[in-house]
């Protein structure tokens, strides 16, 4: 069972662990069985990290009471995502960063004056001053001396103890940022050339995959913090040079992907803690993907070299301003597609029909699925995914480029939902023709459905329904 | 016989004649051969006018013993003329005579064990016997013997006399409705008749149908016809409880008279075969224009119905007037006992009994019912 | 032929009336076969309350119309149409208009005609009730209408 460590450095890292935890809450194939997020950002209240941290810890409260064994059909929460073992956190904690400023995290009062002078000479003022509870700022300069502490950390010891042969890493990271992008070569380089750690041959050996996500976004002028936007460019020009020697040139890994929009968003200008919120964007939806292609890909298919990828979607249009499935390649769509439509029909019918049709709906009352059941804490805990779920579609939706694949506030007719998708109309059985909407879902629902499995647990039985009922009607209705 | 006969012109003379020359005149036998009998048969050729005109007191006693006429003996011997070709016609005064027997009573009931008998022996040579018998009143001029054998002189009054015709059922009954039916008797009325034969109805008649009716109607009682044999549920009706069924006795009308039909002691509940109860109920006539039926019954009980089968059977009995005609002492005549005959009841008894004898009832017509 | 009047024999409606349903010829004194309109009856509403049945589970088989109220609605409707039709057959007898029309020797009136109409929607109720239970089942949205089925698949 090997496991893919799944490395999201600074903020974009956790806003694409959080689209890949969505996808694979919806059942999108991958193909690891385990992933094991690791969230390396020293501002620790970051709100993007705390969301998908929220989101994963959720993931795996619904998954605790599910079974995945043959006699079960049902993909939704199919991946296993947990912490490295032996580690209550997906956060890889950086030490004494708290309350300390840059020159007193170097130490610099110890240092003697040529090397205080070779400090001012790096580091402007405004670097050595700041804070660097909330990360770097968008400044890699700081955040590579910084994070060079690395393989010292209790993480890294536990991460090494655990690593496996066969099992394999993948980094995701930001190029234009100030975490992601010194920490992404940072962290290779220990991966690479460790030998401190349990199993550094094995991770010496391991296969290797990162993404690296080029600007996508900017931010509001604003003299006041020390983010600037309008670097954002330059530092990732020389970024990108860096790696050319680091990086690939050195083959230190087996694939490398890129992925970046040309028509940045703009967000707010806050420089970190809990109002660094970013809404989610296609482009970390597409970064996550990387990983799920990086997943699939055989071992004897990488060579000796660095494999490099770049991700395009699928349209004429260079302004395209919403995106819908149609507009994606076809690989993605095949990938994604029918899993994340599922996982929105069930999500609708939770919110609008359940509370009022488990009572009397035979799917419900066959399983024993009552009021007790709908009240208990696996239920409350799906919900508040799904909650989420719904929360990262909107934010999708409302960005720019804005990913649109649902009209998912859609009412009636439900099954216009997945925009530039015509739904086809059911004939057979004679039934299904008279029941619409939701009462058509109630029908699915109620299927006898073959190969049931009586001996499963309520909570496995409800997820098991909805998967194969929204299986089936994705099918029929949209041919996916 | 002689008080009857004595003058010539009496009306059993004429009556005897008018039936006899019907007879003729039908033209439905191949011989019609006429006689005298008293302790014997004696010829008297074919010719009816002969006949008849010596119908005389010397006539009778020229042969033979005219004194002591044993009915019985009589019976057995005109019996054993008759057979399934043969009609033989009795014409009597049948009056019992036990000349000078010491006991009167005991010899009249020798005389219905006799009669019972002839008929007896007679079915089981033959199996079907019609006996039919007509009453008339006649002047009787002359001397009268009671029971005592007491002569009685100069007596001038109406005396009853029989006409007996016996023969095979089908031949009888057409004797009765088409040869000389009854209206042909016009010199004299009949007084009283009755018809008595061992063939069921069934086989005489093509209809046999019977069936239970409707409980609407006012008083057909109130229950649930199931179909024409079953009636389900009989509720209480006035004071009890009751059902009606029709059922079709038209021959048995023609032969037997409706009076006869309608006597409900002429029918039995059959409980089993050796149990038989009186019949509760009437019997009217039935006056649907479009009914299949002659005759409703309306079967009575006090008590709820038991539930099982149910049958009523037709059993003719002797009839009610033959009661009424009977004399048991006839030495005076007084009035009351006018148009009477000495002992006819152990004649008519005797030919009942006949026809009813040994473990054998005689079912002319039975109604089987199942009540729910 | 039996079998068909047995279905009727509880005379609410009237024992005349009964009889004349049954065939009774007055001319006959007895029922006649050909005039015998139990069967028709019985088949009507025998048939009515499958296709109802058949209908309600199988063919609409809606899992918004499962509810027990639902089959009580559908149970009405198959009623009334029964009544209604009961009642006319009965009516039209009654006033000579018919292949069968009433023997005037029974006693056969509008009231009997409005029982026989009521007694027959309830037969076929019963009927539609026998159905659902026995046949309900493989319905798959409805099979719990108008009560939870016992036969249980998950």
């Amino acid at each position: 069972m090997a496991k893919l460590y799944v490395f999201g450095i600074g903020g974009t890292g956790s806003r694409t662990l959080r689209a890949l935890t969505m996808m694979l809450a919806s059942g999108v194939e991958c193909k690891f069985d385990t992933v094991v997020p690791v969230i390396i950002d020293p501002d620790a209240s970051a709100a993007d990290m705390s969301r998908t941290v929220d989101a994963m810890t959720r993931y795996m409260e619904v998954r605790k009471s599910l079974d995945f064994n043959s006699a079960n059909e049902n993909r939704f929460f199919k991946t296993e995502i947990c912490p490295i073992q032996d580690m209550s956190t997906f956060k890889l904690t950086l030490e004494n960063t708290e309350n300390v400023t840059f020159r007193d995290y170097m130490k610099t009062n110890q240092m003697d004056a040529p090397s205080k002078a070779l400090i001012n000479m790096l580091f402007s003022q405004a670097n050595l001053d700041s804070d660097m509870v909330v990360g770097f700022k968008g400044n890699p300069n700081i955040g590579s001396v910084v994070l060079n502490q690395f393989s010292t950390s209790d993480a890294y010891k536990a991460f090494s103890n655990n690593f496996e042969e066969g099992d394999r890493v993948f980094i995701i990271s930001s190029i234009f940022g100030g975490t992601g992008a010194s920490g992404f070569p940072l962290l290779l380089k220990t991966l690479r050339n460790d030998q401190t750690s349990q199993h550094w041959n094995y991770i010496k050996n391991a296969k290797i995959g990162a993404v690296t996500v080029l600007p996508y976004f900017s931010v509001e002028q604003d003299d006041d913090s020390g983010v600037d936007s309008s670097t954002f460019y330059s530092k990732t020009k020389s970024a990108l040079a860096y790696y050319d020697r680091n990086i690939t040139g050195n083959n230190s890994v087996n694939a490398l992907y890129y992925i970046g929009d040309s028509m940045p968003a703009t967000y707010k200008n806050h420089d970190g803690g809990s109002e660094q919120r970013n809404n989610a964007h296609m482009v970390e939806l597409f970064a996550a993907l990387s990983i799920l292609k990086f997943a699939a890909t055989p071992d004897n298919e990488f060579g000796e070299r660095t494999q490099t990828y770049e991700y395009g979607i699928d349209t004429n249009d260079e302004d395209i301003k919403q995106v819908i499935f149609k507009d994606l390649g076809s690989e993605t769509r095949r990938l994604i597609q029918k899993p994340l439509t599922m996982f929105l029909l069930m999500n609708k019918y939770m919110k609008s029909s359940l509370s009022s049709q488990y009572k009397f709906q035979p799917w419900a009352k066959d399983c024993g699925l009552d009021e007790n059941f709908f009240t208990s804490q696996y239920y409350a805990d799906l919900v508040k995914f799904q909650d989420a779920f719904r929360v990262w579609l909107q934010e999708l939706d409302d960005n720019k480029r804005s990913f649109k694949p649902f009209d998912e506030d859609r009412i009636i007719p439900l099954f216009d939902l997945v925009n530039g998708q015509k739904a086809h109309k059911i004939f057979w059985p004679l039934h299904d023709l008279f029941a619409k909407n939701y009462a058509l879902m109630d029908s699915f629902l109620n299927t006898n459905w073959p190969k049931w499995n009586k001996t499963a647990t309520k909570e496995q039985k409800f997820m098991e329904l909805f998967y194969r009922a929204t299986d089936k009607l994705t099918l029929k209705k949209y041919n996916f | 016989m002689n008080g009857y006969v004595n003058g010539g012109t009496s009306i059993f003379q004429q009556v005897v004649k008018e039936y006899l020359s019907g007879i003729n005149n039908a033209n439905f036998a191949s011989a019609v051969n006429y006689n005298y009998i008293n302790s014997k048969i004696i010829p008297r050729g074919n010719d009816l006018d002969q006949y008849i005109t010596k119908l005389t007191p010397q006539s009778f006693s020229s042969q033979g013993n005219t004194a002591t006429t044993d009915i019985g003996g009589i019976f057995k011997t005109i019996l054993d003329a008759t057979d399934n070709n043969t009609i033989s016609i009795f014409i009597s005064d049948c009056i019992i005579s036990p000349g000078r027997n010491n006991n009167p009573q005991a010899y009249a009931r020798g005389q219905m064990t006799d009669v019972r008998d002839a008929i007896v022996g007679y079915v089981n040579k033959y199996q079907d016997l019609a006996c039919m018998v007509y009453q008339f009143d006649s002047g009787f001029k002359g001397t009268y013997y009671d029971y005592l054998n007491t002569a009685h002189r100069n007596i001038d009054m109406e005396r009853p006399f029989y006409i007996w015709v016996f023969g095979h059922t089908a031949q009888v009954a057409m004797l009765k409705l088409k040869h000389v039916p009854d209206r042909d008797f016009r010199i004299a009325p009949i007084r009283n008749q009755w018809f008595i034969f061992n063939t069921p109805l069934a086989e005489l008649q093509p209809e046999n149908k019977y069936g239970l009716l409707l409980s609407t109607g006012a008083q057909n009682g109130n229950y649930t016809r199931v179909n024409a044999t079953t009636a389900r549920g009989i509720q209480r009706y006035g004071e009890g409880y009751r059902f009606s069924f029709g059922a079709y006795l038209g021959t048995a009308e023609y032969l037997m008279g409706s009076d006869y039909i309608e006597d409900t002691d002429n029918y039995v509940h059959l409980v089993n075969k050796a149990t038989k109860q009186e019949f509760y109920g009437v019997i009217e006539k039935d006056e649907g224009s479009t009914s299949p039926y002659t005759n409703i019954f309306r079967v009575e009980s006090q008590n709820p119905f038991q539930k099982g089968p149910f049958t009523l059977a037709f059993i003719p009995k002797v009839p009610k007037w033959v009661e009424a005609c009977n004399d048991d002492d006839d030495r005076t005549f007084n009035g009351s006992n006018n148009n009477k005959t000495y002992g006819i009841i152990n004649i008519f008894n005797g030919v009942y009994n006949g026809f009813n004898s040994g473990n054998h009832d005689n079912i002319l017509a039975q109604f089987d019912f199942e009540i729910k | 032929m039996e079998f068909f009047s047995l279905f009727y024999q509880l005379n609410v409606y009237g024992q005349d009336l009964f009889y004349h349903l049954k065939g009774w010829d007055n001319g006959m004194q007895d029922f006649v076969a050909a005039n015998n309109q139990f069967p028709t009856i019985w088949l009507v509403t025998f048939f009515s309350a499958l296709l109802v049945f058949v209908v309600y589970y199988y063919i609409l088989n809606h899992p918004r119309f499962n509810k027990v109220w639902h089959w009580l609605i559908t149970m009405a409707v198959l009623a009334i149409g029964i009544f209604i039709w009961s009642r006319g057959l009965v009516m039209s007898d009654i006033a000579g208009v018919s292949l069968h029309p009433v023997d005037p020797a029974l006693n056969v009136s509008a009231d009997n005609a409005l029982m026989f109409g009521v007694y027959n929607a309830v037969l076929s109720a019963i009927f539609f009730l026998f159905f659902s239970i026995v046949g309900r089942f493989g319905s798959k949205n409805c099979k719990n209408s108008p009560w939870k089925s016992l036969i249980n698949r998950k």
